[in-house]
């Protein structure tokens, strides 16, 4: 169906007597597809959601809305819980894109020393990357919970200790989101590392050691350096992913309690959903947006740096 | 109150149209269109319990006397208790939302008790039932038809009540020599003798927030004698932040340092956490319980202990007598999209005629009218129908400061003072 | 290549450490198989190792959930997806690497700006879109925007790995006389099977764990896939959570098994494709 609409123009421009088709026609004919594809379904409702953010609407018919001008954007500006929400947002983008990089990092160093059971622990460790963030999050609300299995190891060590209530004391529920993200998305860094490290050059790796260099220095001079496009890429992705976090957090904890975990994604939902405000919802959704764009950018400018 | 929307005009119009031309040119009248089989959505959310069966009882006798209607089945395999077409709980209005968007919205729906009630109807979306309550409809309870009013019409149809009460684990209350507390004070001084043997008071579980907000609303049924403050409030007549709001929360959050409560209650599901504490006897009681899981607690506690209920206690001084808060289980709306709608209200009147009401009964829920308990019933049964009769009302319609109220309660669960309740209800009340 | 690698203690230090990592790493998923098959009444016991054990619970939830129609619309859905994206990321991304044209940069900085997209951002006007265009309720519209979704990434791997194939490779099929059609199709693509292999992986996971956007853009118990379909079973009171458990275990089987097919291609496409910029 959306393969086939597009085709016949591109069998037809191949199928054309050789060279009678420029190399740039042609590869218009092959961008085509994506790029409908992508503008009808992905950019005309961001270009939607730009103009709704300017809009009082209820989200029930179209049409029935007003103009409101920046009024959604003052709104956001003066929300306690808004500010909150962004902050949480950035911790958990921060702290989770920090801790994914090194254990990412540390894991692939210590695969590449291809010990015993090396290709294992690698498969292994990307096993919860394939779970549905749904699926993740039912299981480690009942893991983190008073009789879960972390409280049953910490009352095995003391005993007498009251359980802990990860998700249920507004001070570590939102690291204990934090460490069920880490523990998901680990095998994906360490999988992107892995492979930057199979690529990096063996003859500086072997000049290193034969300068006599010891594990640290080669691993500072010569490993990190060569690693900064990965180190980019994951970074990046590790951002992206965490700007936009909606499932996990809205399965662990709803964003709760009292709304200690609540992030602009789970508070856009809440104002679309639950108070028909989609005006907010929307200008909301711009400010994930935004960070994410920004987050891109200083990704490319890093990366042009790096390449002068 | 009622507004239909611009562009529902429009598509009127344009059905108008449509309609003229159909005619016209087929020569279709209305009449035969009634001939044509009909099928009847149904949305509900209570996939659980004896709800299933319940709705199942109307269908079988509402399509028996409705020959070429029938009420449409979410499920296939479920013998006799497959009802109506269940969704999941937590995403139910954004399915709702999404499908009413869509113009396709089921003819009936199940719909919360709570603000979103009142957003639906204002944005009309529903129709009114006013006129078609007074034919063939039981004579539901005063304070039950005043909730599904709005703007002088009646927009819901309620199918059942419940309460909300305390369980206690009765016998452990008798080793101990506990009466049941009449007052706060002596619920102070019974949790004081349970946690003597080193036991939790009242096990609450308020991760879905929502029963910590009955916490809140078991408070106001004393601090505003007259149930009448949170309608009011609602209207705009008193603000969120009247002294018997205030004293509610400041009620909730002195239980709360006084250990009333079992810790972690924010870490626990409603029924999950809280329910473990108590069957496995580690708490003495529990919150809030109603005939929505009494069964579910019978389950899990079995003949370990015998257990009953009584409501809330009043805090010391009150003048007034001791009360359980409750209100609508099920309530169902028709839509306006519904092209059906004189027959989804029919199958609505079977829902609550008087096999209606059997059905209910004998699964242990409380019909919204006026309905003879038959003498087998248990004493649990009858304590429920008894505390419902002068249950006060626990509904806040404003769909952003009830929000803001639950996730406030969190916080006094967790030791912050009642203030911080006030703060946010004005606040969310404001926007 | 580190010289203390080779050390023998460190070496057996290491080897310890991975192989306690990959326990942590199992730990809750081995749980949920326990909760999985245990008896309704001994899913909230304290106990580390179940009690009970009644594998019973499998056929119950495929039964009572009715995942043989879940399992066909999200393969429905999924392999139309994976198809589509596949085929059209690979012709675009192969249009973007190899074939320029007078705007193709700002084209592909488009695209990428989808990668930033969180689906919770846009699902409002996308339902309208999606409704206004009678796909509503529909798996074709479903699929539709699980591609949208699923290119970005996909050209963006595929992109840079079509970059990096050596100019003379192309240019002696050119000389050869293949068309292009021929070059992207006998010489393109047998090359690119690892990235390929990456981008079908990804975008599989995708679509299958899928929640949200089904969530909103199916209607009918009919149509619901997997993950929509047995959250209808999360009740308001109750759960039964040994057969959700269940439910979920067996819904993950088919993304196991294709990581298990496909792993070596996968981890060498990430290297070769994800890696590169």
């Amino acid at each position: 169906m959306a393969a086939a609409s597009p085709r016949p123009s591109v069998t037809a421009s191949i199928a054309s007597p050789r060279r009678s088709v420029t190399p740039g026609r042609l590869g218009l004919a092959f961008v085509l597809p994506s790029v409908i594809i992508f503008c009808l379904f992905l950019m005309v409702p961001v270009f939607a959601v730009a103009g709704i953010a300017f809009l009082e609407w209820a989200g029930f018919r179209i049409g029935d809305w007003t103009f409101v001008g920046l009024a959604k954007f003052q709104k956001a500006a003066a929300d306690p819980v808004f500010w909150r929400s962004f902050t949480h947002t950035i911790l958990f983008t921060v702290a989770t894109t920090v801790l994914l990089n090194i254990t990412g990092f540390l894991y692939a160093l210590l695969i590449a020393s291809r010990v015993r059971g090396s290709g294992l622990v690698k498969s292994v460790l990307f096993l919860p990357v394939l779970l549905s963030p749904v699926i993740v999050a039912l299981m480690w609300t009942r893991i983190l919970d008073a009789f879960g299995a972390v409280n049953q190891l910490i009352s095995l060590v003391s005993p007498t200790a009251r359980p802990t209530l990860f998700l249920g004391d507004p001070d570590l529920a939102l690291t204990s989101v934090i460490v069920a993200t880490v523990w998901q998305f680990t095998g994906y860094n360490m999988l992107l590392y892995y492979a930057g490290l199979q690529n990096l050059p063996r003859d500086q790796l072997e000049a290193a050691s034969i300068d006599g260099a010891g594990a640290r220095a080669s691993i500072r001079h010569v490993v990190v350096p060569g690693l900064y496009p990965v180190i980019g890429t994951a970074i990046l992705l590790n951002v992206i992913g965490g700007l936009r976090v909606f499932d996990l957090v809205y399965v662990m904890t709803r964003g709760g309690p009292n709304r200690s975990t609540e992030v602009l994604a789970t508070y856009m939902y809440e104002q679309a959903f639950k108070f028909s405000d989609m005006g907010y919802a929307s200008a909301i959704a711009l400010v994930i947006v935004a960070l994410s764009v920004g987050a891109a950018v200083l990704r490319i400018r890093w990366g042009s740096r790096l390449h002068e | 109150m009622a507004r239909r929307t611009h562009g529902s005009t429009t598509r009127r119009r344009s059905a108008f149209v449509m309609g003229t031309v159909l005619v016209g040119t087929l020569a279709v009248t209305p009449a035969a269109n009634a001939q044509d089989p009909i099928e009847l959505e149904m949305w509900s959310w209570n996939n659980e319990g004896a709800y299933p069966l319940v709705h199942e009882d109307a269908i079988v006798r509402f399509e028996a006397d409705h020959p070429g209607v029938t009420v449409k089945r979410g499920q296939s395999n479920c013998g006799d208790a497959c009802g109506v077409i269940y969704l999941s709980f937590t995403d139910y209005l954004t399915r709702f939302r999404a499908a009413i968007a869509a113009d396709e919205p089921p003819c009936i729906a199940q719909i919360p008790w709570a603000g979103e009630f009142r957003d639906f109807v204002n944005s009309g979306e529903l129709i009114p039932l006013t006129q078609a309550i007074t034919t063939g409809f039981p004579a539901f309870f005063e304070p039950i038809v005043d909730a599904v009013s709005i703007g002088g019409e009646v927009w819901a149809i309620p199918l059942d009540v419940n309460t909300l009460q305390i369980a206690y684990n009765k016998t452990r209350f008798d080793e101990l020599g506990l009466e049941v507390p009449q007052t706060q004070g002596e619920l102070q001084a019974a949790v004081d003798a349970l946690g003597e043997q080193g036991l939790f008071g009242i096990a609450m579980g308020t991760r879905d927030r929502w029963s910590a907000g009955d916490l809140f609303f078991a408070q106001v049924a004393y601090t505003d004698g007259t149930n009448s403050k949170l309608a009011q409030a609602d209207a705009g007549e008193v603000g969120w932040d009247d002294p018997a709001f205030a004293a509610a929360a400041d009620n909730v959050a002195a239980m709360v340092a006084s250990g009333i409560f079992a810790p972690g209650a924010n870490s626990m599901d409603a029924f999950v956490g809280n329910l473990d504490l108590f069957a496995s006897g580690a708490a003495g009681m529990m919150y809030p319980v109603g005939n929505f899981v009494t069964a579910g607690v019978a389950d899990k506690v079995g003949d370990a202990f015998e257990w009953s209920l009584f409501p809330f206690p009043k805090p010391d001084g009150s003048t007034l007598d001791n009360r359980a808060t409750g209100g609508i289980a099920e309530m169902f709306v028709v839509t306006a999209d519904c092209a059906h709608q004189e027959e989804a209200i029919e199958f609505l009147r079977y829902l609550v005629d008087d096999g209606g009401g059997a059905a209910l009964v004998a699964n242990d829920f409380i019909p919204s009218w006026d309905f003879p308990v038959p003498a087998d019933k248990s004493e649990l049964y009858n304590n429920m129908v008894t505390a419902q009769a002068t249950a006060n009302s626990r509904v806040i319609y404003t769909t952003q400061v009830y929000a803001e109220l639950l996730n406030a309660m969190q916080g006094v669960m967790d030791g912050q003072p009642g203030s911080t309740v006030i703060e946010a209800m004005v606040s969310a009340g404001a926007q | 290549m580190i010289d203390r690698y080779t050390h023998p203690a460190w070496r057996v230090g290491v080897s310890a450490f991975l192989l306690a990592s990959a326990m942590v790493a199992m730990a809750p998923i081995l749980w949920i198989v326990g909760l999985a098959l245990r008896t309704g009444a001994d899913v909230y016991s304290r106990a580390v190792i179940p009690g009970t054990f009644r594998p019973e619970n499998f056929s119950d939830a495929w039964g009572q959930f009715g995942l043989a129609r879940l399992f066909l619309n999200s393969i429905v859905v999924t392999g139309l997806s994976v198809a589509v994206v596949v085929t059209l990321s690979v012709l675009a991304a192969y249009g973007f690497a190899r074939l320029r044209f007078r705007g193709s940069e700002v084209l592909f900085l488009l695209i990428l700006l989808g990668l930033m997209i969180p689906p919770a951002a846009v699902i409002i006007p996308l339902f309208v879109e999606i409704r206004t265009m009678g796909l509503y309720d529909t798996h074709v519209g479903l699929s539709l925007v699980y591609v949208a979704f699923g290119l970005p990434l996909s050209i963006l791997i595929l992109r840079s790995f079509f970059a990096g194939i050596p100019r003379e490779l192309l240019e002696a099929a050119r000389i050869d006389g293949a068309s292009e059609r021929w070059i992207l199709l006998g010489v393109v693509v047998p090359l690119a099977k690892a990235p390929i292999a990456t981008v079908a992986i990804l975008t599989f996971l995708f679509c299958w764990n899928d929640y949200f956007l089904a969530l909103v853009l199916l209607r009918d118990a009919g149509t619901y896939t997997l993950p929509v379909g047995i959250a209808q079973f999360i009740g308001q009171y109750s759960t039964p959570h040994e057969l959700v458990a269940a439910a979920v275990l067996m819904a993950a089987v088919p993304v196991f098994i294709l990581y298990l097919v496909l792993h070596r291609q996968f981890e060498r496409g990430v290297a070769e494709g994800a890696v590169k910029q």
